[in-house]
């Protein structure tokens, strides 16, 4: 029989249990709740901003916000940087365990889920009706929310803001100036008949194997590049009680057969949605792709790779040209300490002086309409074409889960595209789905 | 006074609690990353995140709904669909893994020169991060510049260039499973090879001494003497097919979209991505539900595992 022995010499075994009891109870404390930012110190304030730039608009937001410091010295701004596409998780995360900042910068589509759930402040109780007048109306808009979205059974109409956009962005027809010139074509395609003439114009099997070299467009799959076709027709996505998705109308289903028959049909279309295809930005460059729909985040990029390059609005359909928006928004989150100051700092950055000072440093298109007249667009022309095309872009569907809505919406554009489904299939099955995982949610 | 306390006990309890205060590091971890999840996880799985639930408070925000999360999981067709998903996989992963990696105990086995560098080289891909794997994986696989493609350009086959292994439904979990297998056989190898290594000589030598060929060695012999590693494999393999994710996560994302009897779904949604999807999504209730779900699968199938190796014994 092996003999029990004491592991451990008598005076410890004491120890350890009381080391057990305060290990426990550390572990316990500082569960308390607080309140985003730091207290005020020596009448300074200090705000956290959250922000996703890259490390260009980073820059330029730092000297921004040192700019604000300088003229206000009762505020100091911590700005934390992070990643874009984690930025949901991590406020989401953050709001469970209370650390969110004063400020963050989010995508538009988060908007609805963070309004609804009443989580940030309304700036409609300070200005923000007088500043978002003067703001992109497509980018300010999806910050405005009337009552009746977040006040359960309010039937109430009162629009409040919630946000104010500190970036916007669209889409316009980029296309090949030389290519164009080789075909014959002298200006850019004006409306969606015009586009698909050209399209099919420039697709070309120049050595004659059968294998075509260039093609007339490049499409991406996803919703938010389709939008420019949906809102040039004028579609309605969603009820305006918010219950019911419209994407099975007439005009719908014209602007997503469209796009299917730019690949399908007229065979102008370069199959570039697919898994694995060259990309539209990438055979733009190639010179594989006379006609792409991107943003002005490609200027620079292209005019680095010395395409011949000319930018035009999106072909007009029956409700005229249009295009999507991108971009983000600035929102103050309920927790903050110093939510005057915060709205006071998110003022100034949509201002007029600070937004013509960032669309000159960024080649980027200004938030506020004042701006357009004042910013310098000689090193970049092409900005003015966007600035043009933003006035007549539509908001996406402000529903509270979008990435959801977009998922559903690109499955059902994929099997359309790829011939596994007709565009109405398509689109019915997608109002089905949307209904169900999207508007009709408790 | 707990030095009164602990003088006063039992040598037996001395040594238990002595014993206890060395394990509760272990065991406060334990408690709060494991035994509390699993609780928690069926509490929620009754609970369900309301369009007005507040964010700041989540958890306790959540409403209770009895057994709604369980009663929608059983009618969502996309669960069901994720489910096949998952044992095709598993039907695809686990022969091709017990073939690939009997395959190399085999040949390294024949003590080839430079095995023991060999041996290391295939079980290398083991130690790997799968998200590591299954990104290399996927610029291998690319339709445009891939290695894969680029190769089977230049024998005039132009299939992997056209759509892509990944892009298209048909090969899609094909290309997923084979970067799997070539990433974990190099651990059902090392398994096969001590197991190969383990059987008598004389076994063989008496076979020789019958006339018997390699292949009825290897069929007669070796085989039915590595069966508890092939049923061992199996079990870990369904089991790893119930929860593989972050495969899917690196190459796939669920894609590409599949129209099955009119309904559009995704050809490598796996239960453990759509259950992802669904966390992602703010479903807490319903991805703890579907947890729960796949929780009683694993052992369903883990159960009939057992039986089969217990009556193979």
């Amino acid at each position: 029989m092996i003999p029990k022995k004491n592991y451990l010499p008598k005076p410890l075994a004491p120890l350890a249990l009381a080391a057990l009891l305060a290990a426990s109870l550390l572990a316990s404390a500082g569960c308390g709740r607080a309140k985003s930012g730091k207290a005020a110190v020596d009448g300074v304030k200090y705000l956290t901003v959250w922000q996703t730039y890259n490390n260009e608009e980073h820059e330029v937001f730092l000297g921004i916000v040192s700019e604000y410091e300088k003229n206000n010295p009762g505020v100091k701004i911590k700005v934390q940087r992070i990643p874009w596409d984690q930025h949901v998780t991590k406020i989401k995360v953050a709001m469970i365990t209370h650390t969110v900042p004063d400020i963050a910068r989010v995508d538009p589509a988060f908007m609805p889920r963070l309004v609804r759930s009443r989580s940030l402040i309304d700036l409609s109780d300070y200005d923000a009706d007088k500043i978002i007048v003067d703001l992109v109306p497509a980018a300010a808009q999806a910050n405005v929310f009337p009552e009746s979205f977040f006040v359960r059974d309010s039937t109430s109409s009162r629009k409040r803001i919630f946000g104010l956009p500190d970036q916007t962005t669209g889409v316009a027809l980029f296309y090949n100036k030389k290519l164009f010139a080789d075909a014959g074509l002298a200006r850019a395609p004006a409306t969606w008949e015009e586009f698909v003439k050209y399209a099919k114009i420039l697709t070309r099997d120049s050595d004659g194997d059968g294998r075509v070299e260039q093609f007339g467009f490049a499409a991406d799959l996803s919703l938010w590049f389709t939008f420019p076709f949906f809102n040039t027709y004028g579609v309605k996505f969603i009820s305006d009680d918010g219950k019911t998705c419209l994407l099975d109308s007439l005009a719908a289903r014209e602007a997503l057969q469209l796009k299917v028959d730019l690949y399908a049909k007229h065979r102008a279309e370069a199959g570039a949605w697919q898994a694995g295809a060259i990309s539209p930005d990438t055979g733009f460059i190639n010179r594989k792709y006379a006609m792409i729909f991107t943003g002005p985040w490609n200027l620079k990029r292209f005019k680095d790779a010395g395409i011949p390059f000319g930018v035009s609005l999106i072909p007009r359909g029956p409700a005229g040209s249009s295009t999507n928006v991108g971009g983000s928004s600035m929102a103050v989150f309920r927790t903050s300490r110093h939510p005057d100051e915060a709205y006071k700092f998110l003022k100034y950055l949509v201002s007029t002086a600070t937004q013509k000072k960032w669309a000159e440093a960024l080649s980027q298109i200004p938030v506020n309409l004042k701006a357009y007249p004042m910013v310098n667009v000689s090193a970049l022309p092409e900005l003015k074409i966007f600035m043009e095309q933003m006035k007549t872009a539509v908001p996406r569907p402000k529903v509270l889960d979008y990435d959801e809505l977009e998922s559903i919406m690109n499955a059902e554009m994929y099997t359309a595209l790829s011939g596994q489904k007709t565009v109405e299939r398509a689109l019915k099955d997608a109002v089905e789905e949307i209904n169900k995982r999207v508007l009709n949610v408790e | 006074m707990m030095e009164k306390l602990v003088s006063k006990m039992s040598p037996k309890w001395r040594d238990t609690t002595v014993a206890l205060v060395f394990l509760s590091p272990f065991l406060a971890v334990y408690a709060v990353f494991l035994v509390y999840p699993i609780f928690y996880s069926m509490y929620l799985s009754f609970r369900t995140v309301s369009v007005d639930t507040d964010m700041f408070n989540i958890f306790s925000d959540m409403r209770f709904t009895g057994l709604k999360n369980y009663i929608e999981l059983a009618k969502d067709y996309h669960f069901w669909w994720s489910l096949t998903v998952t044992f095709y996989y598993a039907i695809l992963y686990i022969p091709l893994l017990i073939f690939s990696s009997l395959v190399l105990a085999v040949l390294l086995n024949n003590h080839l020169k430079g095995h023991s560098f060999f041996r290391s080289a295939y079980f290398m891909p083991n130690v790997l991060d799968m998200f590591v794997v299954g990104t290399i994986w996927m610029f291998l696989y690319a339709p445009q510049g891939g290695v894969i493609s680029q190769i089977m350009n230049a024998l005039g086959i132009d299939f992997f260039s056209r759509e892509g292994i990944l892009g298209s439904p048909r090969t899609a979990m094909l290309g997923v499973v084979v970067a799997l297998v070539l990433k974990n056989s190099g651990f059902g190898m090392i398994l096969f090879l001590a197991a190969i290594q383990n059987i008598s000589r004389s076994v063989y030598e008496a076979a020789d001494i019958d006339g018997a060929s390699n292949w009825q060695k290897f069929t007669k012999i070796t085989i039915p003497l590595v069966r508890p590693i092939i049923l061992f494999m199996v079990v870990t393999g369904m089991i790893g097919a119930l929860n593989s994710f972050t495969e899917i996560y690196a190459m796939t994302s669920g894609k590409p979209n599949v129209v099955v009897f009119g309904k559009t779904m995704e050809a490598t949604r796996v239960a453990g991505y759509y259950l992802f999807r669904q966390w992602d999504r703010m479903n807490y209730g319903y991805a703890a539900a579907m947890s729960y779900a796949l929780l009683f699968i694993t052992l369903a199938v883990s159960y009939v595992n057992a039986k089969i190796l217990k009556s193979s014994h």
